[in-house]
């Protein structure tokens, strides 16, 4: 940025609007389509017993999610501040329940999901180098390094992120587009036996507790579509620009996904799907042979993983920086660059607990007790839509721009009430305690810290040195707008 | 929010130690700023923060951090990198041949689809099944007899009139072609039966009385009196070999004209595409005055006719990628065959010693008959250290499904596409076809195959709805055809396929070591299958296979021996996965779960379990 431009900035250093409806849903594009669709997209198949069943709960959980979707896209213009679910729990529910949100974020799910990303990414990006398996260290050194080129790239200028986030998103869309290709090939050759009568359908789950399983599993990874409302205050012209990037990226995963699908079954079968470490390389070996399950395939899982860590890091340190505005958490998480305008701070933390986690080999475990929490933060959202709906005064309510009919969020309620309750009885109940007691673990944190405004000298003295000295040293303060 | 300046951390005041609480805030804009709502911030604002921009100290902090932030990046890529260039290169896993792990299938040419409705099949035929047979897992496909044969012969391949050709009731050589591009079309395999050491009496060399081609014997020579030779054209001072009787006369391997017509036909074959030759009879490749096979030297021609092989396979270009595969069957001298194998002659022989177990010679327990087959089996190829090619069920012998109960027979199939080794399966054994009934009682293993229930296609084995000349299944119940089976959950055929496809894709069932077969209460057979590392741990995933031969339920505690010998040392049974069972296993689901450690595994009579570790 040069010093006229800094200037001009000179009063107003905030995060800007710099995210246009493109780069919204190569985010939101980016965010839900993971490396589970090439490693692992199991978890519905397994449940649903076949082909047809697991196509059908797959266009489902769209379903599922678009209702979801829509609801978040009134969230968002109602409530047009970043931070997403969190500031949604904020706005109807108050501190406690937003902060132990926060709380299990900060300290498990996003450092831990970023880590198991980038070790998913680091592993495939190295598999073409290696005839077997590849060693830890290295895997965990590769990781480290993706974690911090991307924290860096996050810090030193938002369009740059969002464009590396195009890139990798559409290099995502690339690989798919190319499976999807393949398959849709493979079945003008006229091998569709997997596709009709009797294959089709065999093995279908008709248990209503299976379907509601693969239905859980088929929600879960469209989990993400409400990442864009993390960074609503950067969106230009958030009003018009959120409930479009939503509406276009929905039904555009959900097609990618069903095509996926049908491709993966045009060449394997149920039980070779379902006994496959890595589908998509599976897929690759029957019909682009060695040059494609050995190098093409590996190295779009990897880039397919650096687009989804970076829209990761993109999103969730705009959650700390929400949060630190509300002052549930460090000031400094609330630091923007003057310089660069981007939240260095909460971006550094975020990367740096990643790569932390990344050493610290079996935290791997605490995501999987965390689900739970998952579906309950989509829940409280959905449920906080409806309370507002009811408390908020009459004309903050009418001038909302988007207004979607009560029905909407009375459904996507019931929906997320099912699958809160669902695990309870299906899952090791154990899982759901550990589960909850990680949320309530924030309980003391938020006494302390929070509730609590006393501060002995000694301690806040250190801890306001602490905040100057990192404000020096990025060149950040706290948020200004001028008015 | 309004501006508000908190001057609660001017630099150098607050290191005083008081506490944010008491420190005043000026308001500029008059403004009314609740302060109860928030703490007052801490940081400096962007005024006090300006003189920092261009110090002297931070300045250079920063871009020396900044550097070091790259340089640290830099050594950790390039550690990754080093150790990633370093790391001693792992061993290519040995990749078994193609053989080794493909499910063969045998099917008789004439029997198996009739594509133009003449009553008998053709190689056409062949071709437009071959999906079905692809869908079922089938990966090589093997066509009994291609070569011309005599004229009232429509399965003996050793009744070869002319070696240079393909049978012109199966077909032309185009449609034989095409059949062969069709089986690549689909990276599937075909192999066929190449006899090289007779003929049939009807071969023209024989008619016209080419002595120099046989294995003649004249009255002063020792043989003339043995049993196995029969007079020449009537002739009584002159006989020749028959093997295995007189409608075979064996070929005399010395004289060249054999030799070049017979490698010319392996060439012409080869040219047209054919993956590998099933030899047989190598046994009469080379025999003493007697007539009795010398094995050293039958070895000796059959190291001539492999290497004409290899030169050949070498010396053309679109050859030379393939690996042609050269293989017999044990029904011969076994010793010789062995030998064969040994000097790598021969790639396989095909162990049909199961194809002639039967219900009777199994009394009163099947599992013991099996179990001791297996042993004898397992004995033979530790002996001869070659990879087990089995075969339960062949054109020589009773179908599978009539030597044993049905039940029996669809056991027998499961166990055999869980063994080690390659594998050869008989049409129709996939959906335990039994026998069927010829008028002279003959041909029975021979019927045709049924694709669909009776009906005046003759089963969907021909248009053709005048009587044909094949026999066909009565089964009343209509359940013995491709079709019915393929429309039917857990079916012998679908059972057949998952199989057929598990054991092509699982590490432990291509090329994983088997723990040997356990005999429970006289009536189950047990074992394992995985790829065995140190200290008998296995890599990758583990198969229990276990088979209740019996007539009572049966419980398998695996917490104590012999039950569990057969885990290896990283694995248990606490949460095993049902990978395939058997149609009327009711207590365990595919996929599901299951702790063996706590209760039993539980085996209904006739039934199967295939749990995966």
């Amino acid at each position: 940025m040069n010093e006229k431009e800094e200037e001009v900035s000179l009063n107003q250093i905030k995060l800007k609007p710099r995210i246009s409806l493109f780069n919204g849903c190569t985010i939101i594009i980016g965010v839900i389509i993971g490396s589970g669709i090439f490693v692992s997209p199991k978890g519905v198949l397994l449940e649903a017993g076949s082909a047809g069943m697991s196509l059908l709960i797959w266009l489902l959980s769209g379903v599922f999610a678009m209702i979801g979707a829509v609801c978040y896209s009134e969230l968002g213009t109602l409530i047009p501040k970043s931070g997403g679910d969190y500031a949604y729990i904020y706005e109807a529910f108050g501190p406690l329940p937003s902060f132990l949100f926060l709380w299990v974020a900060l300290v498990i799910i996003n450092p831990t999901s970023l880590a198991i990303i980038a070790i998913t990414c680091a592993t495939y990006a190295l598999q073409p180098f290696y005839s077997c398996p590849v060693p830890d260290v290295v895997v965990n050194l590769f990781a480290g390094c993706i974690i911090a080129v991307l924290t860096f790239i996050n810090c030193w200028d938002v369009r740059m992120a969002t464009r590396t986030n195009d890139f990798f998103t559409i290099t995502k869309l690339i690989a798919l587009t190319l499976i999807i290709t393949c398959g849709g090939y493979w079945l003008s050759l006229g091998h569709i036996d997997n596709l009709v009568m009797p294959d089709v359908a065999e093995g279908s789950q008709t248990k209503l507790s299976a379907i509601a399983m693969a239905f859980y599993s088929g929600v879960f990874s469209f989990s993400g579509f409400s990442y864009l409302n993390f960074v609503t205050e950067e969106l230009k012209n958030p009003f018009r620009n959120l409930p479009r990037a939503i509406y276009i990226s929905i039904p555009i995963v959900t097609i990618v996904y069903m095509l996926v699908n049908i491709a993966y079954f045009s060449v394997l079968t149920v039980d070779e799907i379902l006994d496959s470490d890595a589908v998509a390389i599976t897929f690759a070996d029957k019909i682009l042979g060695t040059f494609g399950s050995k190098i093409l395939m590996p190295l779009f899982v990897s880039f397919s993983c650096v687009g989804s860590l970076n829209g990761i890091l993109i999103t969730c340190s705009r959650m700390f920086f929400s949060g630190a505005r509300n002052s549930q958490l460090p000031e400094l998480f609330a630091m923007i660059s003057i310089r660069q305008l981007t939240p260095i701070p909460s971006l550094i933390f975020l990367g740096g607990t990643s790569i932390v986690m990344l050493f610290i080999g079996n935290v791997f475990q605490l995501i999987n007790y965390l689900s739970f929490a998952e579906s309950l933060v989509v829940f409280s959202s959905v449920a906080g839509l409806l309370k507002l709906r009811f408390t908020m005064p009459e004309n903050v309510l009418n001038a909302r721009p988007i207004k979607i009919s009560l029905l909407w969020p009375i459904l996507f309620f019931l929906m997320c009430l099912f699958l809160l309750i669902l695990p309870f009885f299906h899952s090791d109940p154990w899982e759901l305690i550990y589960g909850v007691f990680l949320v309530l673990s924030g309980i003391p944190i938020y006494v302390l810290f929070v509730y609590n405004k006393y501060r002995p000298g000694f301690i806040q003295s250190v801890w306001i040195g602490f905040t100057h000295f990192i404000q020096k040293l990025f060149y950040c303060v706290p948020e200004l707008s001028s008015s | 929010m309004a501006t508000k300046d908190a001057l609660i951390a001017e630099e150098g005041t607050n290191f005083g130690g008081s506490s944010s609480g008491d420190i005043a805030v000026f308001d500029k804009t008059a403004e009314v700023v609740n302060f109860e709502l928030e703490p007052k911030p801490i940081g400096l604002t962007k005024e006090q923060l300006e003189k920092y921009r261009n110090d002297p100290f931070w300045k250079p902090v920063r871009t020396i951090l900044f550097v070091l932030f790259w340089l640290a990046w830099v050594l950790m890529f390039a550690g990754a990198i080093a150790i990633v260039v370093l790391s001693p290169k792992c061993a290519e896993k040995q990749k078994p041949d193609w053989w080794q792990t493909k499910v063969s299938y045998q099917l008789l040419t004439a029997t198996f689809y009739d594509s133009d409705n003449d009553g008998v099949g053709d190689f056409a035929g062949i071709s437009q099944k071959i999906d079905f047979l692809r869908k079922i897992g089938v990966t090589t496909v093997y066509p009994t007899p291609v070569i011309k044969i005599h004229k009232d012969e429509y399965f003996n391949s050793y009744d070869v009139v002319d070696h240079n050709s393909v049978d012109e009731r199966f077909g032309t050589e185009e449609q034989f072609k095409e059949l062969i591009d069709t089986v690549h079309n689909r990276a599937m395999y075909l192999v066929m039966d190449l006899p090289v050491s007779t003929i049939d009496l009807s071969h023209p060399w024989f008619e016209s009385r080419d002595e120099s081609k046989f294995v003649i014997a004249k009255p002063t020579d020792p043989g003339f009196n043995e049993s196995n030779f029969y007079p020449f054209h009537g002739a009584n001072n002159i006989k020749y070999l028959g093997y295995p009787s007189s409608q075979n006369p064996v070929l005399n391997w010395k004289n060249a004209d054999v030799k070049s017509t017979i490698n010319g036909a392996i060439q012409k074959f080869l040219d047209l595409g054919v993956d590998g030759f099933h030899i047989d009879h190598i046994s009469q490749l080379a025999v003493d005055s007697k007539g009795r096979p010398n094995h050293d030297e039958a070895v000796k021609v059959l190291e001539e006719l492999t290497k004409s092989v290899q030169i050949y396979v070498e010396s053309r270009d679109e050859l030379v990628d393939k690996k042609i595969v050269l293989f017999s069957s044990l029904k011969d001298v076994e010793d010789l065959h062995v030998k064969a194998t040994e000097t790598g002659l021969l790639h396989y022989v095909i162990d049909n010693s199961f194809a002639n177990l039967d219900e009777k010679k199994c009394q009163p327990h099947v599992a013991k008959c099996v179990h001791d087959a297996l042993n004898a089996a397992y004995q033979r190829h530790e002996v001869a250290k070659y990879t087990p090619h089995w075969q339960f069920s062949n054109s020589e012998a009773s179908r599978l499904a009539s030597r044993f109960e049905s039940a029996t027979a669809h056991l027998l199939s499961f166990l055999q596409l869980t063994l080690p080794g390659a594998n050869s399966v008989y049409y129709g054994q996939e959906y335990g076809l039994k026998d069927a009934m010829s008028k002279n009682g003959e041909f029975k293993q021979m019927g045709v195959m049924q694709w669909y229930p009776a009906g005046k296609d003759h089963h969907g084995f021909s248009g053709n709805d005048a009587p044909i000349f094949f026999p066909e299944s009565d089964d009343k119940l209509e359940l013995d055809n491709y079709n019915t089976q393929f429309e039917t959950e857990n079916s012998a055929l679908k059972i057949y396929r998952k199989l057929a496809k598990l054991r092509q894709r699982d590490e432990a069932l291509i090329v994983g070591e088997t723990v040997r077969d356990e005999l429970i209460n006289e009536d189950v057979i047990l074992f394992s299958r995985y790829v065995q590392a140190v200290n008998n741990t296995a890599t990758g995933s583990t198969f229990i296979v276990a088979l209740n031969f019996g007539d009572k339920e049966q419980k398998i505690d695996f917490s104590i021996e012999p039950a569990s010998k057969l885990i290896p040392s990283n694995k248990d049974l606490l949460n095993a996965e049902i990978s395939v069972v058997t149609a009327n296993v009711t207590d365990y689901r595919v996929r599901d779960h299951h702790n063996f450690v706590e209760s039993p595994l539980v085996l209904p009579p006739k039934q199967a379990v295939l749990l995966k570790l």
